[in-house]
């Protein structure tokens, strides 16, 4: 029987390679001298750094919407892929003890938590406990199972029991002792209960009637660790304290005697493929795929913690719980070659397949070559090593021509050559090599091109179209025999019959600096340009970016695959189009295309790929597709690459009006409609996520509420959406997602709600003219006050700019101006009254129009877009002339000519406007001045506010006369922002106020986005 | 005769009420009010109007590029930018677009009044920061068409006293010219910065 498993070895095969060339290959390649260290699976960790309650995990579980619940003995924590929501006996009252031994799903999709006092069960957002008063066996729930015919099994202290609707049933007690506990419970195919204790294997039928020893139950080893009923093959596994024993019609038989005989397995899982999993105390975690047994490498941090949990997710990432932090293994679906397998840098730049299958890879230090998935030293080396290869293009026998900038190009056999001195090119900077149909090799350079062919240049075009200079970065010689040139600026190029004609920008280009073109099989050409793809199809230009579906607009490269594919390389990963799709969208028969994106969580080590040079990516014979990367080379097998297909479940996860959570789900029925009270929902934040964990980074969301919304809202990868000022009516919120693939989840997930009318939008309009001045003055007070502490606990730093810019716009536009309205309605209803009530309906007018200015400023001051010290000269002058007008006092402005873009936090900005408004109150209202001049000035650093004034002064040296409160307040404000103020008066000669604000600290305490 | 006033507003209260506010004083007329720029483009141009107060946030096409079309419709016809907040960047656009002067919407009624009649006798207001702003723009160092206009020695002069804060009465008292000539070089001053940016427009778009 031992003859079945391979020997196991320490190194693992390169993954997929070895897929596709079977699995002889890689027991070679690990007797090579360059063995490939590639492991299967990416591995990222979560610990409580990012969020987790504990380093240890007890119990991992994916619920059906999507959400990984993580159980540790210090609360229990629900991941999205991004954010870590713990819930422990400090915000769950249902959490009486916040040691999580157990988690399952039963049918219902009802998450069953087992705890050390009690057992809870979670449902639509909602925690219920269930202790000993309602018939649970024991306060310590240990393990949990769940039933196949609805509910779970429970093992609580020494009991199982099963719970079915509420009731729990059946309990039977487990004669257990200190050698012989209880460890794993497993309901098998026909609903019997396998109970795996220390020293025995029982079964409990399906009805918790029968409980009888297993009959696999005869081993010899005292102890045993872990135990697992295989589901599909049936058989039985036990990890003891003398490695891993199998159990068939046989009797036991140990595995891997040599590997594992003498070590402790004490964790053993079977995934959805039938695969096994094992942990070797202390903590070595082995993978058996029923062929061979390969250790996993976790990246531990520390010394091995042992695999404690697994769980396998929808998307066919598997997690692993440890002693320390939460793992996920993610296929590699991209195979990456980088410094660690040879390559001679991890810059790459360029990549051809020479004859007999050899890739040459241009890097940042020189020429490599990778072979039957291998890289291949070089014989003899290549010149210059520490120069970069910027193109390579293949040459005759097994050869590679290639250039290096400042030294020319050459041709890499069994010995070097050199076909051109970069002194002898039209300019010594090569960016781009091409081989055409009659042999020549084409140079671009950065002054126009040129041609060798046998050796010799033959030809040089530097001049063309009346221009000179051009930085060629890309040449296509298309099937009529007609040559193209992307340049870097200059646009694009057509040489026909000697001719040649220049498209740019104007002309329909998306950018004239232009680094690929792509002939397709049906002769329209792509070209990848910085801002975007365009098609030049029939003489037209068709241009596609984010508005079309892309997901960036940077394209370095070009690649077309034999399934009807393009795929774009840019700075943020790879990406997979449909060509019918894209011509779809430029001839107006879709709007957008679906784009499939692979990156860092495929298998690529950097998203990032390099580009504008030729080539920058190369379809082999054998249909893989090389793009070179700022960390490597990365391999796309098309033929391979699976698109995850599972679209990513969306939940809503939290609903505020006016920072008061609703509920919108109840316990049971799901999504209910629910009524807010009139003037609720001023600011409406509804906290959504989508449960994929590929690429977390990479969801992408559509919202929607109708009506107020027209369309989709593209939100990116905003978990977030922020409504302000909703009319009242009836509203419909939808939500939906993409994972990184592109896959939408087009049902997602929605509430309706009905925001009912206020007061002022039902009543006549003069009701409130004549009363409602002052409710509105206290009304936009309170509003604003509200909005700044909302503002201040939006959780998202970049997200709270934006929605600050966004209020702020809303609040200009919509109730600016209808206080301008209601102002002038007040005007027009003045003119046609008796002069009595004309004289108050001015002073409401006037009041009105005071609000609005107030609103103005308030807004100014939470306006993101105004935090430079400029925004802050401009709001004084305005401030400061509308003040001194109405007191009669001229002012005047000594500000610099240009002031620098330097930016100033809206905290500070705001108390510094307050405080030259105290100053200019006081100068209205005491003074008696006739003139004053406002100065601001950028010193060393500071900012100096300076004001003066010609009026009657006051006796500076005397505490406790200055006028008002306003020059106290002043000083408080400015003083806790670091700023000194400084009050310099004489009776008679007038008053100088000036602040000064050091801006390096301003500087420090603004948080950049 | 009357001045003829047009509106541009998209929120119909204030339309509304501005338009009947602006017809019932003696010496006014409002002879369009529109609520987009679309439909400005078509009514306001078709009037009689002789000053134009146009909303720079409007629904779709914006008030900065509704200035931006119409002087080029009819560049006689005086605008006054309606603004709700101190967005000075925004301001200055639609100046270097072609507007005479703006105003802060919730100002009485009266102010707006006085603004027509300014801009409608000839009068160029400019506050000291928008003077600022013009001051930049002709000071910045792009390399340009040879035709680009630069300042007069006398436009710096105005313009650094209007920076200071300085009425126009001010100025020409300071300069020894009268009101009219300083309010005549004031709006060569906006032509110079009209034809600057569009040329600016122009040699942005070739350097790409």
């Amino acid at each position: 029987m031992q003859r079945m498993f391979h020997r196991m070895t320490v190194i693992a095969p390169a993954f997929w390679l070895a897929c596709a060339s079977g699995a002889a290959s890689w027991a070679a390649a690990a007797g090579e001298a360059n063995p490939t260290r590639e492991q299967p699976y990416r591995v990222t960790r979560w610990t409580t750094e990012q969020g987790l309650p504990q380093n240890r995990i007890s119990c991992l579980k994916q619920t059906r919407d999507g959400y990984l619940w993580i159980g540790t003995w210090f609360g229990l924590a629900r991941f999205d892929g991004v954010r870590f929501t713990v819930f422990d006996k400090s915000n769950t009252p249902e959490l009486v003890n916040d040691a999580i031994n157990a988690l399952a799903e039963d049918s219902d999709g009802t998450l069953w938590i087992g705890t050390a006092d009690g057992l809870v069960s979670h449902r639509d957002h909602h925690f219920h406990r269930l202790t000993t008063a309602d018939g649970l066996p024991a306060p310590k729930v240990w393990r949990l199972a769940a039933c196949r015919s609805g509910g779970v099994w429970i093992q609580a202290g020494d009991s199982v029991a099963r719970l079915k609707e509420g009731v729990f049933a059946q309990v039977r007690h487990i004669n257990a002792s200190e050698n012989n506990s209880i460890l794993a419970l497993q309901e098998d195919a026909d609903g019997a209960l396998q109970i795996v204790m220390g020293q025995a294997w029982l079964t409990l039928s399906a009805n918790a009637v029968e409980l009888r020893t297993n009959h696999a139950s005869r081993l010899p080893e005292p102890i045993w660790l872990a135990g697992l009923l295989a589901k599909q093959s049936g058989t039985h596994w036990l990890g003891t304290m003398q490695g891993l024993q199998r159990w068939d019609s046989r009797g036991w038989e140990a595995i891997e005697p040599a590997l594992l005989g003498h070590r402790w397995v004490d964790f053993i899982h079977e995934d959805r493929s039938g695969n096994l999993w094992v942990n070797l105390r202390p903590g070595e975690l082995y993978h058996w795929d029923r062929k061979s047994w390969r250790m996993i490498d976790l990246a531990d941090r520390f010394a091995r913690s042992p695999a404690i949990c697994m769980e396998e997710d929808r998307e066919g990432n598997f997690w692993v719980g440890t002693g320390d932090g939460l793992v996920q293994l993610q296929t590699r679906r991209v195979r990456a070659y980088t410094t660690r397998d040879g390559l001679a840098g991890d810059h790459v730049w360029s990549v051809c397949e020479g004859s007999e299958g050899v890739i040459w890879l241009g890097t940042g230090h020189g020429l490599s070559r990778i072979q039957d998935g291998r890289v291949i030293p070089l014989e003899p080396e290549d010149v210059y090593p520490d120069r970069a290869a910027r193109c390579v293009w293949p040459g005759r026998d097994g050869g590679v021509q290639t250039a290096k900038s400042m030294i020319g190009v050459y041709e890499y056999r069994n010995n070097l050559r050199f076909l051109a001195l970069a002194g002898d090119l039209p300019n010594p900077n090569v960016n781009s090599l091409y081989g055409d149909r009659s042999d020549r090799l084409w140079i671009g350079t950065g002054d126009g091109a040129a041609t060798i062919k046998d050796g010799h240049i033959t030809a040089a075009y530097t001049n063309w179209a009346g221009h000179s200079g051009y930085d060629v970065r890309c040449i296509l010689e298309d099937r009529a025999g007609t040559f193209w040139f992307g340049t870097q600026g200059q646009g694009l190029t057509r040489m026909r019959d000697g001719k040649f004609d220049v498209f740019t920008e104007r002309d329909g280009l998306s950018n004239n600096r232009v680094w690929s073109i792509h002939e397709d099989a049906d002769g329209a050409l792509w070209l990848g340009t910085e801002n975007g793809l365009t098609r030049y199809d029939h003489g037209r230009f068709f241009t596609f970016r984010q508005n079309q579906g892309l997901l960036e607009n940077a394209v370095n490269w070009i690649l077309e695959d034999d399934f009807g594919h393009l795929w774009l390389s840019g700075l943020r990963g790879v990406y997979r189009l449909r060509r019918e799709q894209l011509n779809a969208v430029a001839e107006g028969r879709a709007r957008a295309v679906q784009v499939a994106a692979f990156g860092t969580a495929d298998g690529m080590e950097s998203s990032e790929t390099n580009g504008e040079g030729q080539p920058a990516g190369w379809k082999a014979r054998d249909g893989r597709l090389w793009f070179p990367t700022t960390r490597g080379v990365a391999v796309f097998d098309p033929k391979l690459i699976q698109v995850t297909e599972v679209p990513p479940p969306v939940v809503i996860e939290q609903v505020k009006a006016d920072k008061e959570e609703l509920e919108i789900r109840s316990a049971n029925s799901g999504i209910r409609n629910f009524r807010l009270a009139a003037g609720r929902a001023r600011v409406l934040e509804i906290h959504y996520t989508a449960n994929s964990f590929c690429a977390p980074e990479r969801v992408q969301f559509k919202y929607k509420l109708e009506p107020s919304d027209r369309d989709w809202v593209n939100a990116g990868t905003r978990r977030l959406a922020l409504y302000t000022n909703l009319r009242p009516g009836d509203y419909q919120f939808r939500v939906k997602a993409s994972n990184h693939h592109g896959v939408w989840n087009e049902t997602g997930d929605g509430f309706q709600f009905t925001l009912a009318p206020h007061f002022y939008e039902t009543w006549p309009f003069y009701a409130l003219c004549g009363t409602a001045v002052i409710g509105l003055a206290t009304g936009v007070t309170a509003y604003r006050l509200r909005w700044q502490r909302r503002l201040l606990t939006v959780r998202h730093e970049g997200m709270l700019a934006e929605e600050r810019a966004r209020i702020a716009r809303d609040l200009h536009d919509d109730l600016g101006t209808a206080l301008t309205g209601v102002a002038l309605e007040i005007d027009l209803a003045r003119r046609q009254s008796p002069d009595g009530l004309a004289a108050q309906l001015a002073d409401s007018a006037a009041r009105v129009r005071q609000l609005a200015e107030r609103m103005r400023e308030a807004v100014w001051a939470v306006n993101p877009e105004c935090d430079t010290v400029s925004s802050l000269a401009s709001f004084l002058e305005q401030q400061a002339g509308a003040l001194l007008r109405g007191g009669g006092v001229r002012g005047r402005f000594d500000f610099p000519e240009s002031i620098p873009p330097l930016p100033l936090d809206s905290e500070t900005r705001h108390q510094l406007a307050l405080g030259v408004r105290e100053a200019l109150t006081n100068v209205q209202r005491h003074a008696q001045a006739t003139e004053a001049v406002l100065e601001l000035a950028l010193r060393e650093g500071t900012l100096v506010i300076r004001l003066a004034d010609n009026g009657r002064g006051f006796d500076a040296s005397a505490a406790g006369t200055e006028p008002g409160h306003g020059l106290h307040n002043l000083r408080v404000r400015l003083e806790r922002m670091g700023g000194v103020v400084t009050v310099t008066s004489k009776p008679g000669k007038g008053t100088r106020v000036e602040i000064r604000v050091p801006l390096a600290r301003v500087d420090s305490r603004r948080k950049l986005a | 005769m009357s001045i003829h006033v047009a509106i541009l507003e998209d929120d119909a209260s204030v339309r509304k009420n501005l338009a009947a506010f602006i017809d019932g004083m003696p010496g006014f007329a409002c002879v369009a009010a529109c609520a987009s720029a679309e439909a400005g483009l078509r009514e306001i141009a078709s009037s009689t109007a002789e000053v134009a107060l146009v909303d720079i946030h409007l629904p779709g096409k914006s008030g900065v590029e509704f200035v931006r079309e119409f002087k080029q419709l009819c560049p006689r016809v005086q605008i006054i930018m309606l603004t709700v907040e101190a967005d000075s960047a925004r301001v200055f656009e639609s100046l270097k677009a072609g507007a005479t002067g703006y105003l802060v919407k919730h100002v009485a009624p009266e102010e707006i009044l006085e603004a027509i009649q300014e801009v409608h006798d000839g009068g160029a207001p400019m506050s000291s920061q928008v003077a600022r702003m013009v001051v930049g723009v002709f000071r910045e160092t792009v390399p340009k068409p040879a035709t680009t206009p630069q300042l007069s020695p006398r436009e710096s002069e105005i313009l650094r006293l209007l920076s200071r804060g300085d009425r126009s009465k001010e100025v020409a008292d300071k300069l020894n010219i009268g009101v009219g000539t300083v309010n005549t070089h004031i709006r060569h001053i906006y032509e110079k910065l009209h034809v600057r940016s569009r040329a600016e427009a122009v040699a942005r778009f070739v350097r790409h």
